[in-house]
Order: structure tokens, then C-alpha cells, then sequence
């Protein structure tokens, strides 16, 4: 039988995974992008107080397999203390139930991937293995680059929607290459390219920091397009997690290394250790200390994105205040489920960035009071 | 000659506009309270050809802004200077009233908001999120239920004793409620008195849950015209709450100072198209964007056969 | 070193222990151990009304009902006392977690509620009985100078948390034919700890099924895992990572084995990340076999609705038992 193999779509990030399945001998099969249908399909299927995450996923993938894929890949593993160590689980019940029946691979950086890579692939050596994971290393950073750059320069573009523009050129680009020598090349002039859009540095514009629950970081689709929107108003966007980031999280040595050595993490767990002494789940530590690191490089707010029944985030929300006031950077917290409005919530972003805007810029709010 | 800002509030409710003196924000000369009925367009046109026929002129018009859930539409349509939201919007309107105010309580027809100020700087704001128990649309519906005018609510409020306790978190629970304390021998002054305190209540417990509320708190919103309400916040919060003069149409006038704000900033005379825009004929159409592989729905609106605005793009290049 | 130096807990001498959440999770006896350390415990009155009216206002709005409820054992205690006890539980066993809320409990309430106390704690994973044992010495050593009573203290807990072992010998409390059955028949109820004992939490469900004539077994009765039984454990699914996700799972198993039950209820709360999911794995299997009712509760849950749908459940399985009698 002819493996095909569907995953779930989490923002742009298709083009990186597509690359590392199908260089592994897969048949890949991309789910449409999400849209609302996928959504009323997750909805429809998943239990009523699942999180959002678990439901476009889910309408991901039977959005997927109705195209014919016979094998799901998914990310996340069968440790944590969250919801997402069950999905797995929660997946194969819900599509058997429905009739389909298909084979889940998980996808991470773990012995387990390769040998059950190897079940479907048996000529496979583990040379092109380790490469093809190279490789998409590789891809990952620059694509990781790609909207970093637009991320940050879109606040400041002359001619709106340069920015997007050109990260769409370059995605394109980078899906179509595959070779890794190419990939170097097409890194330097990606930073060209960026480097080319005309700004205007004098705008008035402010930093804020993105944290929280890591699908919703990623997914543009269920933040209803708010790194645009937030862009277009002004607002220099960076998030606290990368996926490169996230995909290393879970191997032993590296939280080996966060607990004691000073890297980057361990330092945003020193800072959160005051509201949350362990790991709870998900990213709510990280989002507590990421928090706080925003603001001592001086960034103006926070924004931070949790799922509605999210567990650990829903803790770290309700402590996000208490930090807030302790260190004085506003956080928005926003709880997002299938059920919020563009309206409602771009009115609330709009009226965050105003506040902050007006208060780092006073000018704008006095002058009119001749 | 006088000359003048307008400011214009597009809720879901009602439809607020006002004429405001360019030399001082306090002196409105027109406040229009116009009912949305579901239809912006038409309310605004109404809104309009009263002013017209009032005698204002276009070209006295120095600028224009607008707020409220329908601001990108109608701001697009009429030419406005500025198109905020309606919590900044509210918050400069109150600022200017009372440059010291450290609360604002604003509760509309369909969502209720708080702004927290400090120094005359916003530092901190909720929304409704859940539902409309702590809105004008839960009195507006329980009034209808008790047959009486939401106009005399608040005298109703004012006449009951000892309020009943009603579980008020949504409307239809609170109806279950309503039948079961009339059951138990309420009269209708007492369940009005109720219910006020079950929306103070419902408001405090979600929109300003863990918020810091220091005086002078400013209660604004067609909302603030119920005196049931205000005793009802009263007694929660052991506070006086100032009601301003203007309290239905703080947002209206709040993007009016915002526009007077834009067009000093910017030194640039109005983009205003005058009070004949509304009369003509108006048509929105959906089209695709295809720039890109984003592939974005616009919404077009054509004036009189020309296409004036387009929006609804991610990359915001069509917007202006 | 560590001898006493917490001055502020010296002078009251008396320790808040919530009744809610992680209060129901084990059947140790804090108030034996800090006795021993020369305290005295005040535990929080029963839920009621008040007591989560009291807290509400400290509570974000989508935390879950328990631990609003939790939120006002608190503020109760912080009446009477300064200082507060909230063990932080993050395991029962190796290889399984608490809930997330449970877990970042102390952490949550400490930085929530504006009101200054003095927060004690201690990092409880019975899964690392090394690791325990030493979060306790720590604990012990804040709160006496005497190594006697420390030592005293640290071996009352090691003892007794043996009896904190999840596998609990099947024959001794499950229940068999031997149960005695009251007239309408046995129902297994299902839920967490918190659920099943707080009249709050459950809206008094227990007792108006009693009331009713029903006997109960509830999901405390059953072991949190267990593979003595010959039946597929856990639907054929992989273990939940959860303490009691697995006992609910396991308890649900085996009260569908069990002939002499007749119906189950699952008492969740609005949401609970982990009931939803686990639901999902075992609603199907028992609207097959036996009548089933779900109760999702939270703090706006009316009473009469609540009642309305137990009446019919009952109903249901009345009726049920006596066709299957006519048919027999």
C-alpha cells in the first residue's frame, strides 16, 4: 500500500514539513489551508471543551485524509502534563469513530520517529535520515528568518503591503528548493530582500512582545490575522518561541541544560520562579518569564494568547496581572476560542496599542487643546 | 462664521453624532441619539439630512471622526479623518470632561467596557467578552418583559423598598427568576430594583473583575440614564459616580476631539465628502484580492457609480 | 540553619488549610504532621454560598468552578490565620501528573489574592519519594528548631504516605454482590475527589439520589490504575497521564463489569481540560450498555434544572430495570 501522509497545518509552516515527509519517501498529502470550514469539521467532531488548538487540527486532518492520506503526522509526544501529551490518543479514537482509518506518526527529534520512519521506508539508510533532518533544520531557520524580517519591518513599510508581499515570494522560494547548497544562497537573498523594502523609521511606533499558548503564537488563522493587523497599526511584533525552539523543547538534554546552565531558558524560569516555581504544562512558565524578559529589553506591552480550557495557560493568565503591576509593562491577556469575534477582539488589540501609544507618545494627546 | 467637528458613534444600538464648536470641546451644538436598527447606513443618513436641514453647512465641517462597531464602513464612506475604537474613543472624551478622572464605567447596548486612567493616561482596560448580562440590551429585554418604558426603569428602581436578589448571569436565566420571585410575592418595583443590582453586579464580577477602582469614576453610556443603575453601583462600590453632561454620546464626542486631534497632527485640511454623501446611492460588493496568495475578500463600496473605499485586506495596502 | 527561622509563623502558631482541590487528593493527615512540629491546623468551615462569593472577585473568569471555590476557603481562612498551607501536589504516582491548576495551586493563589499572608508549601511528587522526602525535611525545618520533632515529622509523612499507595487491593473496596442495595438499585458516580465530596461543588447530587433510594459507588472506591482485572483496561487506550484521569477511566471500566450497576453519572466541571477529553473516550462505550447521565456544573448551574435531569435519569433507569424484570 502507497503510504500518504497528512499533517496538521499550523500557520505557514506546511512548506518546511511538506519538504522533511516527502524527502523521507512519503507521498505527502497538504490539507487545504485552514479555513472555516476546517473549523466547523473540528468542531464538529471534537468534544465540546477541547481546545482550539485540538480542533483546527483535528479539521486538519480529516480535511487530510479525505484527500486520500492513509498516515497522520502530528507534532507532540506522550510526555507533558498538558492536553497535548493525550492528543495523540484523542485523535485515533475520534477518526476511528468515524470511520477512518489511518496510522499517526509522530514527528519529533526522538529515536521512536526513526524506526517507525524505517517501518514505512525499510531502504532507508539512517545517512540520508540525519541529512534530510539537516536539511530541514535548515529550512526551518530560514523560514523562521523570513517572518521574523516581515514581522518587524512591517510596522515601518512606505507602501503598504510590501512586506507581505515579499514573505509570500520567499516562502514560495523556499518550498520549491530543496537542495541545501541552494538554501544558503537563497538565505542572502532573503536579507537582501528584506533590506530592500523602503521604510519610514520615523513612525511612531511600539514593541510588543507575543507569548503565551504555542499554536496560537503560530497559527494565523485562529489569532484571526493579527500579526498584520497589529503590524498595520504600528506594532513591532516578536514572538517568545520559536518552532525550532519548541521542536528541541522537549528532548531531555536540552531541559537538562535550561535547568542548569545559563541559557536562554533558565533565565526566564529564574524570572518566572516568583509565579510559578515548575513547569504546570503547555508554556506557562515560559509565558510568565518571557514576559518579564520583554520588558527588560524594553519592550512596551505584552500580548499574551491563550485558548479558552487551556489549563496551564489559563494559570498563567490569571497571574499575568500580578506581574503586570510588579513590573510595570501592561499584559493583555485574550482568550481565545471558536467563538470570538474579529470585531471584538481586533477593537480590544486596537484599543491596547492606543493606550500604550498614547502614552509613550504624549504629544499626539495633548495638542489638540488650543 | 462658527466652524465644526463632527464626531460620529456607529453602535450596534444607537447612532450618535455630534456637532462640536472647534474652538471648545465642551460646546456641543448638535448631540443626535438616532436608533441603528441594524442599519448604520440608513441611521447615518437620517443623522445627516438633520443636520442639513438644520442649516450646517460641509464646508464649515473642519473634521470627522468615527467609532463604534460599524467605524471602518461608514468612516470609509464619509471621508474621516480618524477611525478609532470606541475604548480610546470614550476615554478621551472623559479625559477631557474631567482631565483627573481614574475610572470610567461605560455601559452601552451591547457591550460594557471599563477604562482604568491614570494621569490622564489610559493604563488598563476590560470588555465584556461573555455575554450581555452586564449590558443595556439585558435591561432593554426584561423591561419589555415587565411592559414597562426602559425610560421610567430607573424611577421604578428608585421606588422599591428592599430589592429582591435575582440571579441575573443571562437573560434567560434571569427570566426563570423573575417568574419564581414574582411567585413569591415581589412587586414589580423590587424586581426592577433587582435587576439593576443584578447587572451592576454582573458587571463588576466580569468586566471590571480585579481591576483597581479609585474615584473620580465617570459612568457614561445611555445606560447611565437609569438612576436605578447608578444607586445600584452606588451601594456596590461605596463611591459617588459622576454622571457627565453628555454621558449618551461620550463616544461621539470623543472621536470628535480625536478627528480635531488628527488634523492638527497632520496639518492636513478634511477628507470629509459633506452631508450629500449619505443621500447618494450606496452599494458594497465583495471581490477578491489577488496580490497575493492570501487571496483576501475586500468589501468595494460604490457612491454614485465610483468606488470609494475597499477593506478587509491583511496587508492593509488598499486601505487608506 | 533551619532552625525555626520563619518568625512570623512562630508568633501565630496556627496553620489555614484550605478544604478544596488538593485537600481531597490524598488521605494524609496534615493536621497529625504539624502537630508534631508544635502547630495547630484550622481547616475551613464547609462550602457554601458565601465562601465562593467571598473569593470571586480574586478569581479570573475562566478559571474552573473548584478552584473559584478554592479562592473562597482562603479568604475564609485568612480571617482567622496569616498563615496558609497549600501543599503542592504534582503527582500521585510515577508517570502521572495532576491537573495543571493543582499543580501551580500555591504559586496562583499567592499572586492573586491581594491580600498579604504568608504562604507555606511544599513540592509533593510521590512518584520521587526521595525528592518528597526532602521537600518535607524543608518544609519541617521552616517551621521548628527542634531536629527531634523535625525528624519526628519527616517519618509520620514517610509512614503514611505509604498508605497513599495508589493500588488498593481490589477485593477490599471495590464493591461486589455482597453490597447492600438500596431499593431503586446501585448507581456509580464518577468524578473527581473535589466532586464527589463537596456538597457545593456536586450541588448535593450524592445526597438526592440517596434520597431517592439509590446507592452509590463512586469513583473513589476504585483504585486510580490497576491490571488485575481481565478486562481491557482503559477502553484499549494509552494510559492517561493524569492521576485521576486514570482512576476515572479504571473506575468507569469496571462499573461497566459490574452487573449490579445500574447507571452511571459523570460529574465534570465547565472547563475542565481533562473530563473533556476523557468523556470523549468513554461516552460511547457506556450509552451502549448502560444509562448514562453527564453532569457539566458551574457556579451558574441552577438547582432546578440540575434536579429535573436526575429525576428523568432515574426515571429512565427505573424504567429500564423493570422491562428488563418483565422480560426475565
Amino acid at each position: 500500500m502507497q503510504v500518504k501522509i497528512t499533517f496538521p497545518h499550523a500557520g505557514e509552516y506546511y512548506v518546511v514539513f511538506k519538504d522533511l515527509l516527502s524527502n523521507l519517501g512519503y507521498e505527502v498529502v497538504v490539507p487545504p489551508p485552514t479555513s472555516q470550514k476546517t473549523l466547523d469539521i473540528g468542531i464538529k467532531y471534537s468534544p465540546a471543551q477541547a481546545c482550539l488548538p485540538f480542533k483546527i487540527t483535528l479539521g486538519n486532518l480529516i480535511e487530510g485524509i479525505e484527500k486520500g492520506a492513509n498516515v497522520v503526522g502530528m507534532i507532540g509526544g506522550k510526555t507533558g502534563i498538558c492536553r497535548l501529551a493525550y492528543y495523540s490518543e484523542m485523535y485515533q479514537k475520534i477518526l476511528a469513530d468515524n470511520g477512518y482509518q489511518v496510522e499517526l506518526l509522530a514527528v519529533k527529534v526522538k529515536k521512536e520517529f526513526w524506526v517507525n520512519v524505517r517501518k514505512h521506508h525499510p531502504t532507508l539508510t539512517l545517512r540520508q535520515f540525519m541529512k534530510t533532518i539537516r536539511d530541514f533544520w535548515q529550512k526551518l531557520i530560514i523560514f523562521e528568518l523570513i517572518r521574523e524580517r516581515s514581522l518587524e519591518l512591517r510596522p515601518y513599510e512606505i507602501n503598504k503591503g510590501d512586506c507581505t508581499r515579499m514573505k509570500q515570494r520567499f516562502l514560495r522560494e523556499l518550498e520549491q528548493t530543496s537542495e541545501s547548497s541552494r538554501l544558503k544562497a537563497l538565505k542572502q537573498e532573503i536579507i537582501k530582500g528584506f533590506d530592500s523594502i523602503s521604510i519610514d523609521t520615523k513612525r511612531n511606533v511600539i514593541k510588543l512582545g507575543l507569548v503565551g499558548e504555542f499554536f496560537l503564537l503560530i497559527d494565523q488563522f485562529s489569532t484571526l490575522n493579527m500579526e498584520e493587523f497589529l503590524g498595520n497599526n504600528g506594532v513591532f511584533l516578536k514572538h517568545s518561541l520559536r518552532f525550532s525552539e519548541f521542536f528541541v523543547g522537549s528532548l531531555k538534554q536540552k531541559r537538562f541544560l535550561d535547568n542548569y546552565l545559563p541559557t536562554h531558558n533558565n533565565k526566564v524560569y529564574k524570572l518566572a520562579k516568583k509565579y510559578i516555581t515548575r513547569p504546570i504544562g503547555g508554556h506557562a512558565r515560559e509565558s510568565i518569564g518571557e514576559a518579564i524578559v520583554f520588558k527588560q529589553k524594553g519592550y512596551d506591552g505584552v500580548i499574551h494568547l491563550y485558548p479558552f480550557s487551556c489549563m496551564p495557560e489559563v494559570v498563567a493568565g490569571s497571574i499575568a496581572p500580578k506581574v503586570s503591576s510588579d513590573w510595570g509593562i501592561p499584559i493583555l491577556s485574550i482568550c481565545m476560542d471558536e467563538h470570538t469575534g474579529q470585531a471584538g477582539f481586533q477593537t480590544r488589540l486596537e484599543a491596547f496599542t492606543d493606550m500604550i501609544k498614547r502614552k509613550k507618545y504624549p504629544s499626539t494627546a495633548v495638542d489638540y487643546k488650543n | 462664521m462658527n466652524q465644526y467637528y463632527i464626531g460620529v458613534d456607529v453602535g450596534s444600538v444607537s447612532t450618535n453624532i455630534v456637532l462640536m464648536d472647534s474652538k471648545d470641546n465642551k460646546k456641543l451644538s448638535e448631540a443626535l441619539y438616532i436608533r441603528t436598527n441594524g442599519q448604520p447606513l440608513e441611521s447615518l443618513k437620517d443623522g445627516f439630512k438633520i443636520l442639513k436641514d438644520k442649516g450646517y453647512s460641509s464646508e464649515d465641517i473642519l473634521g470627522v471622526g468615527v467609532t463604534g462597531s460599524a467605524r471602518v464602513l461608514i468612516g470609509n464612506i464619509i471621508g474621516a479623518d480618524s477611525i478609532k475604537n470606541e475604548i480610546t474613543a470614550h476615554a478621551v472624551a472623559a479625559i477631557d470632561v474631567c482631565p483627573n478622572v481614574k475610572t470610567v464605567i461605560e455601559i452601552g447596548g451591547q457591550d460594557s467596557k471599563m477604562i482604568i486612567l491614570r494621569e490622564g493616561v489610559v493604563v488598563d482596560f476590560a470588555m465584556n467578552t461573555i455575554c450581555a448580562a452586564g449590558t443595556g440590551s439585558f435591561l432593554d429585554q426584561q423591561a419589555f418583559r415587565l411592559n414597562i418604558p426602559i425610560e421610567e426603569f430607573g424611577e421604578f428602581a428608585l421606588r422599591a423598598d428592599e430589592p429582591v436578589r435575582i440571579a441575573g448571569r443571562c437573560t434567560v436565566f434571569a427570566e426563570t427568576d423573575m417568574v419564581h420571585k414574582q411567585q413569591e410575592g415581589a412587586t414589580k418595583e423590587q424586581i426592577v430594583a433587582g435587576l439593576c443590582e443584578a447587572l451592576a453586579r454582573n458587571y463588576l464580577n466580569n468586566v471590571a473583575k480585579g481591576k483597581s477602582i479609585q474615584e473620580p469614576i465617570l459612568f457614561q453610556g445611555g445606560v447611565a440614564f437609569n438612576k436605578g443603575i447608578k444607586n445600584a453601583f452606588e451601594k456596590e462600590l461605596g463611591v459617588q459616580l459622576v454622571i457627565p453632561e453628555h454621558f449618551n454620546v461620550m463616544g461621539a464626542l470623543g472621536s470628535g476631539i480625536l478627528a480635531k486631534e488628527a488634523i492638527h497632527e497632520t496639518n492636513k485640511p478634511t477628507i470629509f465628502k459633506g452631508f450629500d454623501i449619505m443621500q447618494k446611492n450606496h452599494r458594497l460588493k465583495r471581490v477578491d484580492c489577488r496580490d497575493c496568495s492570501n487571496a483576501c475578500e475586500l468589501t468595494e463600496v460604490t457612491v454614485a457609480g465610483e468606488i470609494v473605499a475597499k477593506w478587509g485586506d491583511r496587508c492593509g495596502k488598499w486601505q487608506k | 540553619m533551619g532552625n525555626g527561622k520563619n518568625n512570623q509563623l512562630l508568633a501565630s502558631k496556627v496553620i489555614g488549610i484550605p478544604r478544596g482541590l488538593s485537600y481531597y487528593l490524598d488521605n494524609f493527615s496534615w493536621e497529625a504532621f504539624f502537630e508534631i512540629l508544635g502547630y495547630r491546623v484550622e481547616y475551613s468551615e464547609d462550602s457554601s454560598v458565601e465562601t465562593f462569593e467571598a473569593g470571586n472577585q480574586f478569581v479570573g473568569s475562566d478559571q474552573c468552578f473548584p478552584v473559584k471555590v478554592y479562592y473562597g476557603h482562603v479568604i475564609a481562612l485568612l480571617k482567622k490565620t496569616t498563615t496558609i498551607f497549600i501543599p503542592q501536589y504534582t503527582s500521585l504516582e510515577e508517570g502521572t501528573y495532576c491537573c495543571p491548576k493543582v499543580i501551580g495551586l500555591p504559586q496562583l493563589i499567592k499572586n492573586t489574592i491581594r491580600q498579604e499572608f504568608n504562604l507555606i508549601t511544599a513540592e509533593i511528587d510521590l512518584g520521587r519519594s526521595n525528592f518528597t522526602r526532602f521537600n518535607m525535611l524543608l518544609l519541617a525545618r521552616q517551621l521548628s528548631w527542634n531536629p527531634f520533632r523535625i525528624f519526628r515529622a519527616v517519618t509520620y509523612f514517610d509512614q503514611n504516605r505509604k498508605g497513599l499507595s495508589p493500588e488498593i487491593p481490589a477485593a477490599e473496596k471495590v464493591v461486589g454482590d455482597g453490597q447492600n442495595q438500596g431499593n431503586n438499585g446501585l448507581i456509580g458516580v464518577v468524578g473527581h475527589p473535589y466532586a464527589l465530596q463537596d456538597p457545593l461543588l456536586n450541588m448535593g447530587i450524592l445526597n438526592r439520589l440517596r434520597e431517592y433510594g439509590f446507592d452509590l459507588v463512586t469513583s473513589e472506591q476504585y483504585p486510580r490504575s490497576g491490571a488485575q482485572t481481565n478486562c481491557p483496561v482503559y477502553f484499549n487506550r494509552r494510559k492517561p497521564h493524569w492521576d485521576f484521569g486514570r482512576n476515572i477511566l479504571y473506575a468507569v471500566q469496571s462499573m461497566l463489569q459490574d452487573k449490579n450497576i445500574q447507571g452511571i453519572i459523570f460529574i465534570t466541571f465547565f472547563g475542565c481540560g481533562i473530563d473533556a477529553f476523557l468523556e470523549e473516550i468513554f461516552k460511547d462505550h457506556i450509552c451502549d450498555q448502560k444509562p448514562y447521565l453527564s453532569l457539566t456544573l458551574d457556579e451558574h448551574s441552577g438547582e432546578a434544572g440540575l434536579m429535573t435531569r436526575i429525576e428523568a435519569f432515574s426515571d429512565m433507569m427505573i424504567r429500564k430495570e423493570g422491562k428488563n424484570r418483565n422480560a426475565g
